[in-house]
């Protein structure tokens, strides 16, 4: 090209570009006729050149460049005066949008682009400026055209009048387009036009398509809509046709999620329309639609809308704030933070009528959306800061994000964060509620306090909160070494991943479900709750009955099969035979996806459990993310768990493997994040971290006797008795730091991994709390919650020494004198006493769903139903109960004296053996159907284990010779027994070893694991570890932490780098 | 046109976020970077290549740091390791380092101090021909306490000790531009940074003090001429001197030579 012309092209693409950066972003601007920048259109025309700029504008210099070529080549081969010739013809008609328009006053707005200025030589600047004027014109006409001719041309039924009018009505206005231009144009004129077009299409064809298409969608919106608002006048009920409008933005009987971008401008017209009643709900549909757009036109008018709208407009505020929020929108701070000086309730002055009306929602999202604005938000911290006692949790949990976000963003920009900030997070951090201390803890992390927020994590006892979480990031690694030995050591594994409304459990599902690691889509089956193929088998494993019981029939009946759950789930089983790996994906609720959890545990199929735990304000990012409607977003916040995880029996039972992860925000991995740690390759032996590794048996055990088990069924009877009164105290715990120490001989002690010595404590009973936590009682009187991880103790003193106990959640339960139950909880530092027993309780136990078994010296059991405030007495015989426990299907086994039973409480049997010749102690489900009990030879006082199949009617009995109690038995997973066996030390101490029975093909083998007797009291299984408690080496109180080698060395090379 | 060689680096960490902006902060044209979730993934991926250098994370679910530390150098001695720790304790540096590790990094640490670290770990070694010309290298003197690739201790009295760089560090910085120091009284750690070094290449490093204390006194002679700390590591171009606060537990921690 010549390079004088090359020269001119590039000029006017110069203008065009500084055009495009001059026009105002945060409202509705236009060039007018005249060539200047207007706002709010009033005509298609303006519309035409509105969008048309707004669209070259997402692509600047590369549109620039195109229609900079444009007005070169239109000028070079057609000459200015033709151009303008046109320009004048068709601009004498400009096509008025009609009523709906933005017509306030304080909205206008008129200036002279400076881009019409820029030349290097002013004279030719101008007629630089007037071609570009011209060419725009005519382009903004042939899209209107083009736009008209679309809805003169569309498909309308005869019986469709409405669809007629507006075709009709653009016939219209197009032939009064094509009738303009004849006008304007001579014959010979005329003859250019096509081959001007073809030029306009040949650089700027696509995006006058695509402009043309959306003016033509929004006319026939403004159609309809204009013609309601004609009818609102004429009419005499406006009730009929605010309806027909608002169901423009909104669909009947549900949240607006997606909304056609044609809506944009008549959201924006009826939200500031003076003359619709604000009663008519057509503004809040409209600040709705608006808040859907998050276009940052809107700014303006929305920032207008704040500043005149009165505040008790309250649920049209909300939406605003929140687009205001969304948007970043640094101009709308005062006009958002106008509400936080107002009180929480608004009230109308004396004399006059009206409402009260709550503004907390209002002040929330106020709070929230200047968190979001961040930097220019700083002005407003000390009236944030005013907040920071305010008796509402939710909106200091809000408010703490915020200051945290603006506390961040002036650290960022001043190296400094204003004392106000830290003074209102300190004061924050005293509530109580989790939310709030999250969100106050995250913010303090935010500005670059983490060790100011460990110390203060250290001296919670609830332990189990989100800072102690572990990352997503981290641990989804770990889940992905667990899930990669699972699937190649079972042939199917079955993983829930569960977790609040919005915490990314889907997202993470979804990534997961594509296949990963060699293994295909076809050999996965997820299961989504809110997916209706998962609906459907949920439904049905659940059964009508179930549902009936507690869900809305709309949700299921069109679902569930007619047959029972048994034979849905042996068919599902059956169906879904070569699927390697089952995903179900839902937030767990009490009498739905928990129920659906717990069917897959019960029935022993559930391998993994993957818990996505986030803050507040992640879960609160999230939705807005993935719901974006204020209203959706509220109401998905409001679904958390229930119960909670440390409350599900499946949890408390600690048997299958469970990943409780933060997933917040700072944490969270991406999709291909997730693809990379799956698909990697998998760390060894893996097995051995997360489950209790493997032991070198020492002695063969046969069955000394195999027999037949002589059972005799009898019915259950069932006594209900009345809910105790309950009275309920506040209690004080102290809290300790232990020092644990290393083995440092593991010659003298393989297995031990750590000891950790209790100055203050001499445990005897210890039960499974919570993920690497044990809670227990000692020999004078105490409670503790011992955690691993941190090493720390808490503890209460009691008046009395507690001789049994079992945990429900995280509450302890434990008889107190003859007949009194008590539940003490030390995170809720609270004790309830349940008075008004009948007889002694011997043994206790807890069960699903939310119940205690007590076993009862006059033998029977009581189940107390801590949920429905129910005692149901079971009568099981005359003699004390030794020992009771409870299976996930809620079966009971006991013992008592010299028989043991199995009930099956739903099927309401009661199965008793006939009496041994042995005293049987301690008993556990062994596995379905299958009973251990630890038994006694008084005649001998030999000790030993017999195992009782309900289903077989078999039973085998295996003597230890050397054994002179068995102090405590529990089960592993895998079918292991492990137990305390006291044996006679030379000097009559007792001396205590820790077993482990490994059942074999023709018997069990049998493994000490320690080499030096100790004072052993109680044991339970932690994942890959044994701990211990009792009297340890010089007779001191300790705790011991016992595994196989491998995983004791592993975990030693790695303790000895970690200091205490 | 002389082809500059590309040097293979390994990010080991179980931490995907950490192993990538780890990654972010060293790659170039010079650094192919790969990454690793595990020891045992890492000990697979040196199998298949051979890497110039391993960055690692100390605790990891299974195999821990240190163990993968130990099995690259049996199996390739000259493999150059530098270990990532949230623990800088000076057991751990001294461990990691006399297992054979170049050096260690604590948490948190900067994309400079990170890519310092790499540039002096994979700085063509003095020890060529050319070195082999020029003058005998320094001994630490006998009676020295002497943090591994890092610092000396010489004890004055009961209280009072003086601290310097050892040549092997400065080997691996080449010519230094900068030193800067902490200020008289300032309060120090063991295994805490102590001074950092600007080299030719305006990175700077961290150097880990062998000993805790208060300073009393700062080499004022070596801020006025650089030079001093390759001349004379082990006299006059010491750094500070401090008043020792814990000193039986510190010595504990070092060598002695």
């Amino acid at each position: 090209m010549d390079p004088t012309k090359r020269a001119e092209e590039e000029k006017i693409s110069r203008i065009i570009v500084c055009l495009l950066q001059e026009m105002p972003a945060r409202a509705i601007f236009f060039l007018s006729q005249s060539g200047c920048w207007q706002k709010n259109p009033l005509t298609w025309r303006d519309m035409a050149v509105h969008e048309f700029l707004y669209r070259i504008r997402q692509d600047p210099e590369a549109q620039a460049r195109k229609f900079g070529r444009a007005v070169f080549t239109l000028n070079e081969e057609f000459g200015y005066e033709l151009l303008n010739k046109i320009r004048l013809g068709l601009s004498r008609e400009t096509f008025s949008l009609g009523r709906l328009v933005i017509s306030q006053e304080e909205l206008q707005a008129e200036f002279e682009p400076a881009a019409a200025n820029l030349s290097l030589e002013p004279e030719d600047g101008r007629f630089t400026w007037s071609l570009f004027l011209s060419v725009l014109e005519v382009v903004a006409q042939l899209i209107l055209y083009r736009a008209f001719r679309m809805n003169a041309a569309i498909s309308a039924a005869a019986w469709d009048s409405e669809a007629t009018r507006v075709k009709l009505h653009f016939q219209e206005e197009a032939s009064r387009w094509e009738s303009n231009l004849a006008q304007a144009l001579s014959e010979a004129e005329k003859s250019l036009w096509p081959s001007l077009v073809q030029k306009i299409e040949t650089s700027l064809g696509r995006i006058v398509a695509e402009t043309a298409s959306f003016l033509a969608e929004e006319q026939r919106f403004w159609a309809a809509l204009g013609h309601l608002l004609d009818r609102l006048r004429c009419s005499g009920g406006p009730d009929e046709i605010y309806s027909l409008i608002r169901e423009k933005f909104q669909p009947p009987g549900g949240i607006v999620s997606e909304m056609t971008a044609a809506g944009f401008y008549p959201a924006l017209c009826l939200l500031l329309d003076p003359r619709v009643d604000v009663y008519s709900g057509i503004q809040y549909a409209a600040a709705v639609a608006l808040s859907l757009f998050q276009d940052k036109r809107s700014c303006d008018y929305l920032v207008f809308c704040l500043e005149s709208f009165p505040v008790f407009w309250t649920k049209i505020r909300e939406n605003i704030i929140y687009t205001l929020g969304q948007l970043r929108d640094e101009q709308a701070v005062w006009a958002i933070a106008r509400i936080l000086q107002e009180p929480d309730y608004w009230q109308p002055g004396t004399g006059e009528e009206g409402h009260f009306f709550p503004l907390l929602e209002q002040k929330e999202e106020a709070i929230w959306a200047l968190g979001k604005i961040g930097w220019e938000a700083a002005r407003t911290i000390p009236l944030l800061s005013s907040y920071a006692e305010h008796p509402s949790a939710r909106l200091k949990a809000y408010l703490a994000w915020s200051l945290g976000e603006i506390g961040k963003a002036q650290k960022q920009r001043t190296g400094g964060v204003k004392a106000d900030v830290l003074i209102a997070l300190l004061k924050l951090l005293q509530e109580k509620n989790k939310e709030v201390f999250e969100e106050t803890t995250n913010a303090l992390n935010k500005l670059g306090l983490p060790d100011f927020i460990h110390s203060l994590y250290l001296y919670h006892v609830g332990a189990v909160s989100l800072l102690g979480l572990k990352p997503a990031a981290r641990g989804l690694n770990e889940l992905a070494a667990s899930l990669s030995f699972l699937l190649t050591a079972k042939r199917q594994t079955v993983m829930a991943v569960t977790g609040d409304s919005g915490t990314g459990k889907t997202y993470f599902c979804q990534v997961l479900a594509s296949g990963f690691s060699g293994i295909s889509q076809e050999e996965i089956l997820y299961l989504m709750r809110d997916s209706k193929d998962g609906r459907k088998v949920f439904n049905n494993l659940l059964g009508r009955n179930w549902l009936k019981k507690y869900i809305d029939p709309t949700y299921y009946e069109a679902d569930v099969e007619d047959q029972t759950c048994q034979s849905f789930w042996d068919r599902f089983i059956q169906e879904n035979r070569q699927k390697r790996l089952i995903i179900l994906d839902g937030c767990r609720d009490r009498h739905y996806f928990q129920r659906v959890v717990d069917l897959f545990y019960e029935r022993g199929e559930l391998d993994v459990v993957v818990n996505f735990r986030a803050n507040f304000s992640t879960r609160r990012l999230n939705l807005e993310a993935r719901e974006v409607a204020l209203e959706s977003v509220r109401l998905h916040l409001s679904f958390l768990e229930e119960p909670s995880l440390e409350n599900t029996y499946f949890y408390h039972e600690g048997k299958i493997i469970l990943y409780d992860l933060d997933n917040s925000v700072s944490s969270r991995l991406g999709q291909e994040e997730i693809r990379e740690l799956f698909s990697g390759r998998k760390i060894s032996r893996w097995e051995e971290f997360i489950y209790l590794g493997s032991f070198e048996p020492e002695e063969k055990v046969e069955a000394e006797f195999q027999e037949r088990l002589s059972l005799e069924e009898r019915p259950l009877s069932f006594e209900e008795d009345q809910w105790p009164e309950k009275r309920t105290l506040a209690i004080f715990y102290k809290e300790r730091l232990l020092k644990p120490g290393l083995n440092e001989d593991l010659g003298e002690e393989p297995h031990l991994l750590s000891t950790v010595f209790l100055p203050e404590l001499r445990p005897e009973k210890i039960g499974f709390y919570a993920q690497e936590q044990a809670a227990g009682t000692d020999e004078t009187g105490k409670i503790f919650i011992y955690t691993l991880n941190d090493n720390r103790l808490f503890f209460l003193s009691l008046p009395q020494r507690v001789q049994n106990f079992c945990l429900l959640g995280r509450t302890f339960f434990f008889p107190e004198g003859q007949t009194n139950l008590v539940a003490v909880s030390l995170e809720k530092e609270e004790m309830s006493k349940y008075s008004g027993g009948k007889s002694a309780i011997q043994a206790m136990a807890s069960m699903p769903s939310d119940q205690i078994l007590t076993a009862e010296s006059d033998g029977s059991v009581k189940l107390w139903n801590l949920e429905e405030k129910r005692i149901t007495t079971l009568r099981l015989g005359n003699d004390p109960l030794t020992s009771v426990a409870a299976d996930p299907m809620a079966r009971i086994c006991f013992v008592s004296a010299n028989r043991a039973g199995l009930v099956d409480s739903q099927e309401r049997i009661l199965l008793l053996t006939d009496p041994f010749a042995e005293e049987l102690l301690l008993a556990q489900f062994l596995s379905r159907g299958e009973i251990v009990a630890a038994v006694r030879k008084k005649e001998n006082n030999l000790w030993g284990i017999r195992i009782l199949n309900f289903h077989l009617k078999t039973t085998r009995l295996f003597l230890f010779r050397g054994v002179e109690a068995i102090r405590k038995m529990i089960v592993g997973r895998d079918g292991r027994i492990i137990f305390i066996g006291q044996e006679k030390n030379p000097d009559s101490s007792p001396g205590c070893f820790l077993y482990i029975l490994t059942p074999e093909n023709d018997g069990f083998s049998l493994t000490r694991i320690n080499k030096n007797p100790s004072d052993l009291r109680d044991v339970i299984l932690l994942g890959p570890k044994l701990l211990t408690c009792g009297l340890g080496p010089g007779d001191e109180p300790c705790f011991q932490v016992w595994g196989s080698k491998f995983f004791v060395q592993a975990e030693l090379s790695k303790l000895r780098i970690k200091p205490y | 046109m002389v082809e500059r060689k590309t040097r293979k680096i390994l990010v080991v960490d179980d931490e995907i976020t950490v192993c990538k902006s780890i990654r972010q902060a060293i790659l170039s044209d010079e650094n192919e970077v790969d990454m690793a979730f595990s020891a045992e993934e890492a000990l697979s991926k040196d199998r298949e290549t051979a890497y110039d250098l391993v960055i690692t994370d100390l605790m990891m679910p299974g195999m821990s740091g240190l163990d993968l530390l130990s099995q690259l150098k049996a199996s390739r001695p000259e493999v150059k390791v530098v270990m990532i720790t949230g623990y800088p304790t000076i057991r751990t540096a001294v461990e990691s380092v006399k297992m054979g590790a170049f050096d260690y990094i604590p948490k948190p640490f900067t994309p400079a101090e990170l890519r310092a670290l790499v540039a002096r770990a994979l700085k063509p070694s003095e020890t060529g021909a050319a070195a082999e010309k020029a003058a005998p290298e320094p001994k630490i003197p006998a009676g020295y306490y002497y943090l591994l690739g890092h610092t000396w201790l010489k004890l004055e009295g009961e209280n009072t000790g003086v601290v310097g760089v050892m040549f092997d560090f400065l080997k691996t910085v080449g010519i230094v531009t900068l030193i800067e120091l902490p200020k008289v009284s300032d309060v120090i750690n063991q295994g805490e940074v102590c001074a950092k070094i600007t080299d030719a290449d305006r990175f700077t490093h961290r150097i880990w003090s062998p000993a805790s204390g208060r300073l009393i006194e700062i080499n004022s002679n070596l801020l006025a001429d650089f030079s001093l700390l390759r001349r004379s590591p082990y006299q006059e171009g010491f750094l500070f001197r401090l008043e020792l606060s814990r000193l039986e537990e510190d010595i504990k921690g070092l060598l002695q030579a």
